[in-house]
């Protein structure tokens, strides 16, 4: 040590090399750093590969490093740039965990330090095809978080009390399991899971499914469930899948070029649309980046969207600018016209009365006309003048937005979800009355149209399936609600404080109620109560709220530290992301050997799809429960099955075509997917209600026809 | 090859994914940013829209930040970007001042200046920026306008684009399709705000400026022949392209920006002061030898030589210190960029010094001799005179290379440097008579020198401030918070009144002899001096780019 002369005249004068030692300001060593210090990243003495040999033909640069170098990658530091400093990575995809379209990431993890240096888009994927929004670079964030939580914890004095004690894994699964067995011996309604944000597609339902428990809560009746309900009363599936990228008109209730599912890979289709002619009519009260984007922008006084929708509908229907052929064929017409004449509402209207009197006869109900003469007169009160009043909207913009709606030719693609179905009282009519849109636009499942969620989204079937549960827990849904869509969850603490039942296990994740509920003071209560929630643990990377007031914390990993599979209808086709601890899968291209998660997470940050089983195995050590079965390697019988097992099966046995291709790389299914994070199984799925039903289906026309999830089946 | 970008504002949606990719990529510390995305809202509800704007370095094809770097830290590569060092930046900021986009900060971690570098460690092994390839849109093309065939060069053809600023005649590579004036230049945006969507405006004070010129308006109320009202044109270039006032309330906002910090504060118009004062004895000494004004006693020569070298040294302390790297000061010799006025700055000084140096020398021995050796004051004379001249007048053209701050850009500025010099360093032997006992002649032709000098710089900064009208909306800006907004007390009661007129009245009118009241004059001078200098170096540093 000491003052190096030489150094600080170098300093001064800047003639010497300037650059310092890339050795000593680099680890050469395994760490585990994360929230404990900055990550370290290795020094190599290689070059990086130069990409202009694969430069597109217009000149561009690459975009990304080629699939075939990923696990050996060379790039210069941008940090010590302009010193051309090669770091050597293994790149390893996996799908982001910041919302739930479940894009396609890119891990750069050191090949020597193993720590993770950032995180791009994986151009293979696709939903997302490449790009990310803010929110996929940022998971970088999250992992180096310095306030993270790296560790079990378990509350050591009061709840509430701030008190904790870092506890082993071992010790966490041994009690938690103790007192889920406990509870399960009694009753099958005693064990909850709360989540919030799934991020995965059934792996942990089918785990509640196992404990032969009625235990699955959700946050969805504080979100979507208005919007869904509208939507299941049309077609019988709850979620619409807009086909922006080939729509003439896109009809948004709500920002959905910004903050919608399925934000990213929404928006760039919203956009490739708009470039190629499509017009945007967006329904937003703020001035949203959506609204800004928009060729014509709505500011709908909250709570008026049905009415303004109801009256393009009536646009539609008294210029007879809709699909009568859409109409005829796939809408319950008959039923409504022997319905309507029998039960139907007149309010006393001359024209009305005539005409239900009309439809006495057998033979009118059969005549299209009649209804289209119903319909006339239902919707004549939804004018354009009384919508423009109701919604404070100049009436020129709701005029010009029929026009482009009446011009869609089809190819109407429309959203809404959660804003002002959820946000007003009878929303899920807003659902209702977008979708009378598409119906009359004859956008319905066809190219540019709205299509629906289970037909864009592929959810493979795991090794085993645990029967139904055969049990009701009336702390979700109460009898006195029998039309709940969803569970009544934000109803919880007032249902543990009227006496209702109590809860032994509380699982909360991705979900944080005193927060995100109207009335958290409520969930304050009930969660300090440890008479009626005995357990509460709390799943969850970073500290919460309601997390304060549990018995245990448990670190469970971010994006690139944990494994799920999701599928989501982010555009006409269906894929499956593969979401990976990253660390762990550089690891073990490396060779090392790694049992659990945990140990190639930062601290010991667990994941739930690793933690559920050992959980379970603890459940039901003796299998006494009929519960450790359904947890059981399908390749080693009679013991706990393994990630690589779990995700082997569905792989080789549950995705069409992937075996396929995976033999064709010369890779099994589960290296074919550690490899590329994604699969897409089939592409532009258009109308499935018109094919020949092969079973159940629909008569129409004197053919057989797959048509709707709805009674109308038969 | 030539790398430019082109962002298509009808693409982008205003995500900040690429604010966030490049700040992943590049490990950006917190509270800088490289790239970010400014929203301005144009129109009244309902009719109003959010325009976005991805704000970056142009990597301009005749780059200022490079022509005003003393030791080459930011220097344009054969590929056309403009690339930064932090290992060889001194941390001068000048950058900071000649870029007319505000896209240079100073690093918190390295201390030195940075900004976007194109992600030239990429672009080098054939890999797109960080941003061009997150942008969910595919907004961001980057590519090389040399090449016909490239993306970028297709995309130029086929739309009608436009750049920020190109009356700076940097020629800027970042060409965006649908710019919209008012995000394109910020200067032509009213009011600035203090803090934006999830963001603060780190150099904004709002202060309605205007106020002044709207009573101006109404006192000047004239009607037409016919009997009609009639608008007084307001002062030439002085409106923003979108004026409040009278369209209805914010018609046009800057809702989100990332703006970075002024980055230079009380030691560059310290160091003005001391400059002016350093050169300006030296220049009243010499004019009275070379003139025969005064017949200099030899101990008024070394005192004042002497004094002028004392401030010669605060000068380079007041420079060096104002540095991120103050250990790296000496780069600008060893590593000068000559194009840089910082550096011809730099010789500048040392060669005065040395010069005043060893002319002090030779009056402290002739004064410890008794020998009065004319003919070598005559040499001395003549070979510091154009080195004073040049001490007091460099920095005016220093400020003329700060292409991002046009109210200091002013043709007069060398002139008004030169004649405050000549104030300052008069003002200065005022002040030390108290002190010192200067001959009764001397002290006399200093008076009078300064009378002058006042009368005359005065005139100059009425001229400078009054006279021509200004350029650019910055420029025209930066005046009115001189004159009417933040620093009008700066200006009218320290630099006008204080350094000018005050003292000026006084030695008119009364017959002063040397006393505390001399000296205190001469103090009150330098501090309206520094007072207007302060307010001449921060104004134009608050208006946003």
């Amino acid at each position: 040590m000491g003052l190096n002369i030489k150094n600080l005249l170098n300093e001064m004068l800047g003639l010497g090399n300037l650059y310092p030692d890339p050795l000593t300001k680099s680890s050469q060593e395994l760490t585990n750093a994360a929230g404990q210090s900055a990550p370290q990243y290795s020094y190599t003495h290689e070059k990086p590969c130069e990409m202009t040999q694969v430069q597109h033909p217009d000149g561009r640069m690459s975009s990304y490093p080629p699939p075939e170098r990923w696990d050996d990658w060379i790039e210069y530091d941008a940090k010590a740039w302009p010193q051309k400093i090669s770091r050597h990575y293994s790149l390893v995809p996996t799908i982001c965990f910041n919302c739930e379209s479940g894009c396609g990431l890119l891990a750069y993890v050191d090949k020597k330090t193993f720590e993770i240096r950032k995180f791009e888009g994986n151009p293979l994927h696709p939903g997302s095809r490449g790009r990310n929004c803010a929110k996929g670079p940022a998971t970088h964030n999250q992992i180096y978080d310095p306030e993270r939580i790296l560790y079990p914890l378990k509350r050591v004095g009061k709840r509430g009390e701030g008190k904790w004690r870092r506890v082993p894994w071992d010790e966490v699964l041994e009690d938690v399991g103790a007192q889920m067995r406990e509870s399960r011996l009694k009753r099958k309604d005693g064990i909850m899971y709360h989540v919030g944000r799934p991020g995965e597609d059934h792996y942990t339902n089918r785990c509640i499914q196992s404990w032969g428990v009625d235990g699955h809560n959700s946050h969805t009746n504080i979100c979507s469930a208005a919007a869904r309900l509208g939507y299941s009363l049309w077609t019988g599936e709850d979620r619409p899948s807009p086909d922006y990228a080939n729509a003439n008109t896109i009809l948004l209730i709500s920002s959905h070029l910004e903050t919608g599912h399925y934000f990213n890979p929404h928006a760039q289709r919203i956009i490739e649309a708009q470039m190629a002619g499509a017009k945007i009519i967006t329904m937003d009260p703020r001035l949203s980046n959506t609204a800004s984007k928009s060729d014509v922008w709505l500011p709908t006084w909250p709570g008026s969207e049905t009415i303004v929708l109801l009256s393009i509908a009536y646009y539609l229907i008294e210029n007879e600018l809709y699909d009568k052929e859409f109409m005829r064929r796939w809408v319950n017409w008959q039923d409504f016209l022997r319905h309507f004449s029998k039960y139907g509402e007149t309010c006393e209207n001359a024209d009305l009365v005539n005409l239900k009197a009309k439809l006495s006869a057998a033979k009118e109900q059969e005549e299209f006309e009649n209804f289209h003469a119903v319909l006339l007169l239902l919707y004549r009160e939804f004018t354009f003048e009384k919508a423009a009043i109701e919604s404070q909207v100049p009436i020129e913009r709701i005029k010009q937005a029929a026009q482009y709606i009446a011009d869609s030719q089809g190819r109407l693609a429309a959203h809404t979800w959660r804003a002002a179905t959820m946000g007003n009282l009878g929303g899920w009519q807003v659902a209702r009355a977008l979708f009378f849109l598409n119906v009359l636009t004859g956008s319905v499942g066809n190219k540019g149209g709205t299509l629906c969620n289970s037909w864009n989204k592929f959810v493979p079937k795991a090794f085993k399936m645990p029967p139904a549960v055969d049990a009701w827990n009336e702390l979700h849904l109460p009898h006195e609600w029998p039309l709940a869509h969803y569970e009544m969850s934000f109803l919880l603490p007032h249902f543990l404080q009227e006496g209702r039942g109590d809860v032994d296990v509380y699982f909360s994740r991705v979900y944080n109620p005193m927060w995100i509920n109207p009335d958290g003071f409520m969930w304050l209560d009930a969660l300090k109560d440890e008479e009626k929630i005995k357990l509460h643990v709390a799943l969850t990377p970073t500290w919460n709220e309601s997390a304060w007031f549990a018995d245990y914390v448990l670190p469970m990993g971010h994006a690139g530290e944990r494994h799920d599979l999701m599928s989501q209808e982010t555009h006409a086709s269906q894929w499956i992301g593969f979401r990976q601890p990253v660390r762990r899968v550089a690891m073990e291209r490396a060779g090392k050997k790694v049992q659990y998660t945990y140990e190639a997470n930062p601290g010991e940050v667990w994941e739930e799809a690793e933690f559920w089983v050992e959980l379970s195995g603890r459940m039901d050590m003796d299998g006494s429960l009929g519960i450790r079965k359904w947890f059981e390697s399908p390749y080693r019988p009679g013991k706990l099955i393994s990630q690589d097992e779990y995700w082997q099966w569905l792989f080789e046995n549950s995705v069409p075509g992937l075996p396929e291709v995976a033999a064709k790389e010369g890779l099994s299914p589960l290296e074919y997917m550690r490899k590329y994070g994604c699969f897409e199984i089939s592409r532009d799925l258009y109308q499935p209600f018109e094919k020949e039903a092969d079973g159940e289906g629909i008569l129409l026309d004197g053919k057989s026809l797959k048509g709707f999830n709805t009674p109308s089946k038969n | 090859m030539n790398y430019g970008f082109l962002i298509d504002n009808r693409r982008c949606i205003g995500c900040h994914a690429c604010s966030t990719a490049c700040k992943s990529e590049n490990q950006v510390p917190l509270g800088v940013s490289r790239t970010w995305v400014k929203y301005t809202e144009v129109g009244t509800y309902p009719d109003v829209k959010r325009h976005f704007q991805v704000t970056r370095c142009n990597h301009c094809e005749n780059p200022p930040c490079v022509r005003i770097c003393p030791v080459s830290a930011m220097y344009q590569r054969q590929d056309g970007i403009v690339e930064f060092d932090a290992n060889v930046c001194i941390g001068c900021k000048a950058c900071m001042q000649a870029c007319p986009y505000d896209a240079i900060y100073i690093d918190p971690e390295t201390k030195s200046a940075a900004k976007c570098h194109f992600c030239s460690h990429r672009v080098e092994i054939g890999l797109e920026p960080a941003c061009v390839i997150v942008c969910p849109e595919h907004a961001i093309i980057a590519g090389d306008l040399d090449d016909a065939n490239s993306e970028i060069t297709k995309v130029l053809a086929e739309n009608s684009v436009g750049v920020r600023k190109p009356e700076q005649g940097t020629r800027p590579k970042l060409f965006y399709i649908n710019g919209h004036s008012a995000s394109l230049n910020a200067a032509n945006v009213y009011p600035q705000k203090h803090s934006y969507m999830w963001s603060e405006n780190k150099n904004a004070k709002t202060q309605n400026f205007w106020s002044f010129a709207n009573i101006k308006n109404k006192i000047n109320q004239r009607k037409s022949y016919s009997g009609q009202n009639i608008r007084s044109p307001e002062s030439q270039n002085s409106a923003e392209s979108y004026a409040s006032g009278r369209k209805a309330e914010q018609m046009v906002q800057v809702s989100y920006s990332a703006s970075h910090k002024i980055p230079w504060h009380w030691q560059v118009p310290a160091y003005l002061v001391t400059k002016g004062i350093a050169a300006g004895i030296v220049f009243f000494l010499i004019c009275t030898h070379l003139s025969g004004w005064v017949l200099s006693y030899g101990s008024d020569l070394a005192i004042n030589l002497g004094v002028s070298l004392l401030f010669t040294l605060l000068t380079t302390l007041f420079l060096v210190f104002d540095l991120e790297h103050p250990k790296r000061f000496l780069r600008i010799l060893t590593r000068a960029q000559m194009k840089s006025w910082l550096c011809r700055g730099a010789f500048i000084l040392i060669a005065f010094t040395m010069v005043v140096g060893a002319w002090s020398l030779f009056e402290v021995s002739n004064v410890i001799t008794a020998y009065p050796g004319y003919v070598f004051r005559d040499i001395f004379s003549w070979l510091t005179l154009p080195l004073a001249i040049g001490t007091a007048i460099y920095t005016a053209f220093l400020f003329g290379q700060a292409e991002g701050r046009d109210f200091w850009q002013s043709p007069l500025l060398p002139i008004r440097f030169f004649l405050q010099s000549l104030l300052l360093g008069t003002a200065c032997i005022l002040f030390l008579n108290y002190f010192i006992p200067f001959s009764v002649r001397f002290l006399a032709a200093a008076t009078e020198m300064f009378l002058w000098s006042a009368l005359f710089s005065l005139i100059c900064i009425f001229l400078t401030e009054f006279g021509m009208p200004l350029s650019t909306p910055q420029a025209v800006k930066a005046s009115h918070q001189l004159i009417y907004g933040d620093y009008k007390y700066h200006f009218w009661l320290g630099g006008l009144f204080c350094g000018h007129i005050f003292p000026l009245l006084f030695f008119v009118f009364i017959d002063a002899k040397a006393n505390l009241l001399m000296s205190f004059m001469g103090l009150l001078c330098l501090f309206g001096i520094y007072l207007y200098e302060y307010a001449f170096v921060m104004a134009p540093q608050k208006i946003l780019s």
